[in-house]
């Protein structure tokens, strides 16, 4: 059985980790070409085998080293500037090609620690990616401003000391739970909290992108709604604002 | 009739106000567990989730921007190789391929004659097991 299957049982799952040669025999002569024709068409041909749970340069990490190097920083370079990440839109237009130079080292250096540490999970190694191309991209920005770090992550666990707050902030949320559409917390957090745009949103709920709109009529009567409930609470924008 | 609208300033306070109540707000609210099973994840990305796993994996999004963003990373994956366009973008790409390689054999030249071993991995906060560089951690309880 391959070992991709994590969708049976769970206890039955065999998780396969990057570049240990979980699948013998599969490097061969063949590959070897095939990978450089896969190259010469700059790298597209590529993404979709990354599109899979299990990419080739998994068994060529071992195998043959600098061809997989070459490959994943071709390819990943080429997507992360066609498509950058989320967390590339803190950065200026002009440090992308540094970012995506720095994120590709990052994922080659030291012999592929970071793609070794990819486990194919029957999920797209490009979602894990993506992912990862994302959270270097953080690390970088929070490294260089770390004083702007709550801007990328509110401190949520954080209970604040001052009760009247705390007060406030359990109506707000019995103001949020009573609001009729039930997506409502999630656009408010996921828009105003994570500040995802309304593509993205629609994109996280499992909808097309051009549903775009319709997160945002739908985020604007939930927000209405927080605010008129929280003001038949006597809780007006002073009290959300001090 | 033209309607006033309040002036960006105003709403940009009241957003902020908002998102910090909010934040405060979901702070305190039960936490959603994160360690989600691995077949919901993938019915959820597939859109084969059910409603209950749809509410948990959202919840777990809500709770926890790390697997949002990690949920979100997937699907746009997903989108972009659809895209038949994205084809185009990548081929239009300057890769600086021999710099890179010329680089990363240097960082191993280098850790080699220092006879300093690195991981070579940031290890972020963790607020889930799903963690972003070494993929989830399957919940075998589930």
């Amino acid at each position: 059985m391959p070992a991709t299957a994590c969708s049976a049982t769970p206890l039955s799952c065999t998780i396969r980790r990057c570049g240990r040669k979980s699948r013998p025999g599969s490097v061969t002569g063949m590959r070897i070409v095939q990978l450089e024709l896969n190259m010469d068409a700059a790298g597209t041909d590529t993404l979709m085998d990354w599109g899979s749970a299990w990419p080739t340069i998994c068994d060529w990490i071992d195998s043959d080293p600098d061809l997989a190097a070459r490959s994943i920083i071709d390819t990943g370079y080429r997507y992360l500037m066609a498509s950058p990440p989320r967390a590339f839109r803190y950065f200026p237009r002009d440090r992308y090609h540094d970012l995506a130079a720095d994120i590709m080292l990052f994922m080659v250096r030291d012999d592929f620690a970071v793609i070794r540490r990819y486990r194919d999970r029957g999920r797209s190694f490009l979602g894990w990616f993506r992912t990862a191309a994302n959270n270097r991209a953080i690390d970088i920005y929070r490294h260089e401003r770390p004083n702007l770090m709550v801007v990328l992550e509110p401190d949520l666990d954080s209970p604040t000391s001052d009760s009247e707050y705390s007060d406030v902030a359990e109506r707000v949320r019995e103001a949020i739970d009573s609001l009729r559409n039930p997506l409502c917390t999630t656009l408010l957090v996921w828009r105003l909290v994570h500040e995802y745009t309304n593509k993205e949103i629609a994109v996280a709920l499992g909808w097309s992108a051009s549903r775009n709109a319709e997160v945002g009529n739908i985020y604007r009567n939930c927000r209405l709604g927080l605010i008129r409930r929280l003001a038949a609470m006597g809780i007006g924008p002073s009290a959300l604002i001090n | 009739m033209k309607h006033t609208r309040p002036g960006s300033g105003v709403d940009d306070e009241r957003n902020d106000a908002l998102k910090r109540i909010l934040s405060a707000a979901i702070a305190r609210a039960p936490v959603a567990s994160t360690s989600i099973p691995e077949a919901a994840i993938r019915a959820y990305l597939d859109g084969r989730a059910t409603a209950e796993q749809k509410n948990e994996i959202r919840r777990a999004m809500t709770s926890s921007r790390d697997v949002a963003d990690e949920i979100l990373s997937h699907f746009q994956a997903r989108q972009d190789l659809d895209d038949s366009r994205l084809q185009r973008r990548m081929a239009a790409v300057q890769v600086p391929i021999e710099d890179l390689i010329a680089r990363m054999k240097e960082r191993s030249e280098r850790v080699a004659s220092n006879g300093i071993v690195h991981s070579g991995v940031l290890i972020r906060p963790a607020q889930w097991m799903w963690q972003p560089y070494a993929g989830c951690s399957l919940d075998m309880t589930a």
